[in-house]
């Protein structure tokens, strides 16, 4: 017992002058600089602006060839180039349509295969399964059978389009539904939903974050399939296709085998450019007013 | 579910699954909606429910037991925004605004911190001396069951069965530390232990039975 | 509207009372015996190999029944035996192995240099920034476009396909582990630091398990795009040039209309994939997000 250390009993106090403390602000004013670079987009920007900067100096020091390393300002005279008088915009339109068009159908056909899935064990069953076997397969693996059976036009495109966006849909609305906490499913229970009024007015905003993703996914594995068909097929398919202009895709395999190689950056900047559109405005604006709006977190 | 044998009657009608008559409140924070506001969470009930048929009855009757609750000024916010003591807050005006027949709530204030469920049970006391609801509470706590309950039923453990019923209804935070409230908390506190003592030693005997 | 004291419904007290004899009370077992056909059919497994057995069946009939054109829409065993015959005594094997092992070399370039990225991220302010803007643009831009691009600056060959696979893996994981890092509640990186680690170690030690869900999820998501970029290239060199691997092989088979062929060749790919995804990483996830109980 005396190795331990022992309890030291010191006398008891009260303190009585509590306000008549000292305290005081210690927060300093920031100076210019550091208001402006705590700013995000202030210095993402200007990681942009050195970034091209970087480009340019490199290109027009460096003297390498303008057939692997085009100039940034010839990239950039090439993308007005191409959206005035080269009809860039109609190709982008053209990719858009159909991207949308597949995105709705397989967002539909998801829609019901996952109803099916929450409603009835074999639905459930199928659903996994044909995810788990046709989820890992790359959509442009089925243009060669598309192909075979639709022949060279749009049908085809948009049938390997919904292979891509079905699946991710449907797994992750299934996972959300599945993720439902326990209690908010005896809430509305306890509140008298049944059925479809169930499903809708408690599932599936329960499930948004999910649903939400899955949506992301779906659009990002469209995109892809999208611009892979165009490479791949995109000549013959524009050939015959209602719209003779073709697609982004096509934009950038023609203008490579004609070796216009600013023309190819301009198409790759446009393709990032559309992608950036879709996360970063349409998607990041759902997010705000929904799951963001609502505190939740993906499950 | 159905149940095997016995049946469940709420006023003389029996009862097979939940419904608005007989409200819930969680002991879980995620019983409310999270994708809806204070207001909203509790219109939801009373449209869902059948209570008020209108959008603007139901915004009515939702404000009103919002105030009763303390949290005029929060009626638009998210859920995820509030305390815990707040969400429960929500959560039971929102079972109270439906004026079932009797309002379930299962271990309501276990989550809280300790001071936090102190104010909840007074509040939820005021709170009944104003409608006099017919409240069905479990808990796990002796003193809070003393403190809040009118009538109670003591449980032993498995199986579960009504060990007493005992009166509680003179008894409030005021009296904590009183002759008449010690004692009935330790007479439950006996009865209770009494059975697990029991239990203990039945499982000791069988134990040693089998080696 | 409050309602007046005695409008409101009044207490009704009633005499206490105590049980004293409960150990008397009748109790049993009400659980059921499953039937055996019962118990069976619960195992997952089960019930999913029974559809996709149903599955396979329905396609034998359909395109036997109905005589279906074979060019336009093979019988399952006709394209099962193209498969076996291939694989077997053909050079499909090599192929996939082709297939494979490219994407093994890109995905793990791709990891190490967004295990670098994220590295400089965590260290420092402008690594932060600079990863959020690089994967804010190269994120959208789908791998398959750079293609040409490749091709020009690598020629027609392995090298092309690695640098496109590498662009497909990189951002996702980077932004994935990043994020996952951010995520990582302040409560574990304040124990780390308690513990005396720093730099190198902490991350290692801290950051990286803790967001290990993220991670996973990111590498997950790297692989899909990763194999549909393969296949994809695949297929594009195919129609610029003659080469190996998986895709080239379903390309040729439908330009020789031999469709058995075409369906072959998908049966492989769904085939690894369902490896991957279901083996590989479920793997992964077992023994550690499963086990630590960490789900995303």
């Amino acid at each position: 017992m005396n190795t331990l250390p022992q309890t030291v009993i010191r006398p008891e106090f009260e303190a009585s002058d509590l306000d008549a403390a000292n305290h005081g602000d210690v927060a300093r004013r920031l100076t210019a600089y550091e208001r402006l670079s705590n700013m995000d987009s202030v210095r993402k920007f200007s990681i942009l602006i050195l970034f091209i900067a970087a480009w340019e100096i490199y290109t027009r020091a460096s003297g390498v060839s303008h057939f692997l390393l085009p100039k940034f300002s010839d990239t950039a005279v090439a993308l007005f180039q191409a959206i005035w008088s080269e009809q860039l915009l109609i190709m982008v339109w053209n990719s858009i349509t159909i991207l949308v068009t597949g995105y709705a159908i397989g967002l539909a056909i998801a829609a019901v295969l996952t109803t099916a899935a929450i409603t009835t064990r074999f639905g459930s069953d199928l659903l996994s399964t044909l995810t788990a076997m046709l989820n890992p397969l790359p959509a442009i693996a089925l243009l060669p059978l598309a192909l075979l059976w639709f022949g060279l036009g749009s049908e085809s495109i948009v049938f390997t389009l919904l292979h891509s966006v079905i699946w991710p849909v449907a797994l992750n609305a299934h996972t959300g539904f599945m993720s439902v906490s326990e209690t908010q499913r005896m809430v509305g229970r306890n509140y008298g939903l049944r059925g479809m009024t169930y499903v809708v007015k408690l599932l599936i905003p329960a499930a948004f974050p999910s649903i939400l993703m899955g949506l992301k996914i779906g659009w990002a594995f469209a995109w892809r399939t999208l611009i892979a068909a165009e490479l791949v097929f995109g000549g013959s398919i524009s050939d015959t296709a209602e719209t003779q202009s073709g697609g982004l895709g096509w934009f950038v395999f023609s203008n490579q085998m004609d070796m216009q190689i600013p023309h190819v950056f301009a198409g790759l900047f446009t393709v990032i450019l559309v992608g950036i559109f879709v996360e970063n405005v349409i998607f990041t604006n759902i997010e705000i007013k929904t799951v963001r709006r609502w505190g939740m977190q993906t499950s | 579910m159905t149940p095997v044998e016995g049946a469940m009657r709420l006023k003389g009608r029996e009862i097979h699954e939940p419904g608005p008559d007989r409200v819930m409140v969680f002991q879980e924070f995620d019983q409310l909606l999270p994708w809806k506001t204070v207001k909203q969470n509790i219109t939801f009930a009373l449209m869902n429910g059948g209570k008020c048929s209108t959008q603007k009855d139901a915004d009515e009757l939702a404000m009103e037991y919002i105030k009763k609750v303390k949290l005029d000024r929060f009626e638009d916010t998210y859920p995820h925004m509030l305390s815990g003591g707040m969400k429960q807050r929500v959560a039971i005006a929102r079972g109270m605004a439906m004026e079932p027949d009797i309002l379930l709530m299962d271990e309501p204030f276990a989550a809280l911190d300790a001071l936090t469920r102190l104010q909840m049970q007074e509040e939820l006391l005021q709170l009944w001396e104003d409608t006099h609801f017919t409240v069905l509470f479990v808990t796990h706590s002796i003193e809070e069951a003393l403190i809040v309950g009118s009538r109670i039923l003591v449980l032993s453990p498995h199986p579960g069965q009504v060990k007493a019923e005992l009166n509680a209804h003179h008894l409030n935070h005021s009296n904590v530390g009183d002759k008449e409230f010690s004692e009935l908390q330790s007479k439950i506190h006996n009865m209770l232990f009494a059975d697990r003592i029991l239990e203990d030693e039945l499982a000791a005997a069988e134990g040693a039975a089998q080696s | 509207m409050s309602t007046p004291m005695d409008t409101l419904p009044q207490l009704v007290i009633r005499p206490e009372f105590e049980n004293t004899d409960i150990k008397d009370a009748h109790t049993g077992n009400i659980a059921v015996e499953l039937s055996i056909v019962e118990k069976i059919w619960n195992i997952n497994g089960i019930r999913k190999a029974v559809i996709l057995l149903g599955l396979v069946i329905t396609w034998q009939i359909y395109t036997v029944a109905l005589d279906v054109e074979p060019l336009m829409f093979p019988s399952f065993l006709f394209s099962l035996e193209r498969l076996l015959v291939d694989l077997f005594t053909g050079d499909l094997i090599f192929k996939i192995w082709f297939s494979v092992k490219v994407l093994l070399i890109g995905y793990s370039a791709g990891m190490a240099i967004a295990a670098v990225l994220v590295l400089w991220a965590t260290a420092s302010r402008l690594g932060s920034d600079f990863i959020a803007t690089a994967t804010a643009m190269f994120n959208p831009l789908p791998a398959i476009a750079m293609l040409p691009l490749a091709m020009l600056w690598f020629g027609l060959g392995t090298a092309s396909l690695v640098f496109v696979l590498i662009h497909s893996v990189l951002w996702a994981v980077a932004l994935n582990t990043h994020s996952g890092f951010k995520n990582v509640t302040e409560t574990l990186k304040m124990i780390g630091e308690n513990y005396g680690l720093r730099g190198v170690p902490f991350v290692c030690k801290v950051l990286v398990p803790a967001a290990f869900p993220s991670i996973l999820s990111g590498m997950k998501v790297g692989w899909a795009f990763a194999w549909r970029t393969l296949i994809g290239a695949e297929l594009v060199f195919g129609a610029s040039s003659g080469s190996g691997g998986l895709g080239w092989y379903i390309f040729e088979s439908s330009q020789n209309i031999e469709t058995e062929g075409v369906f072959a060749g998908l049966f492989m790919v769904i085939l690894i994939g369902i490896v991957v995804e279901n083996v590989v990483f479920r793997n992964v996830e077992l023994r550690t997000v499963n086990r630590w109980g960490m789900q995303r």
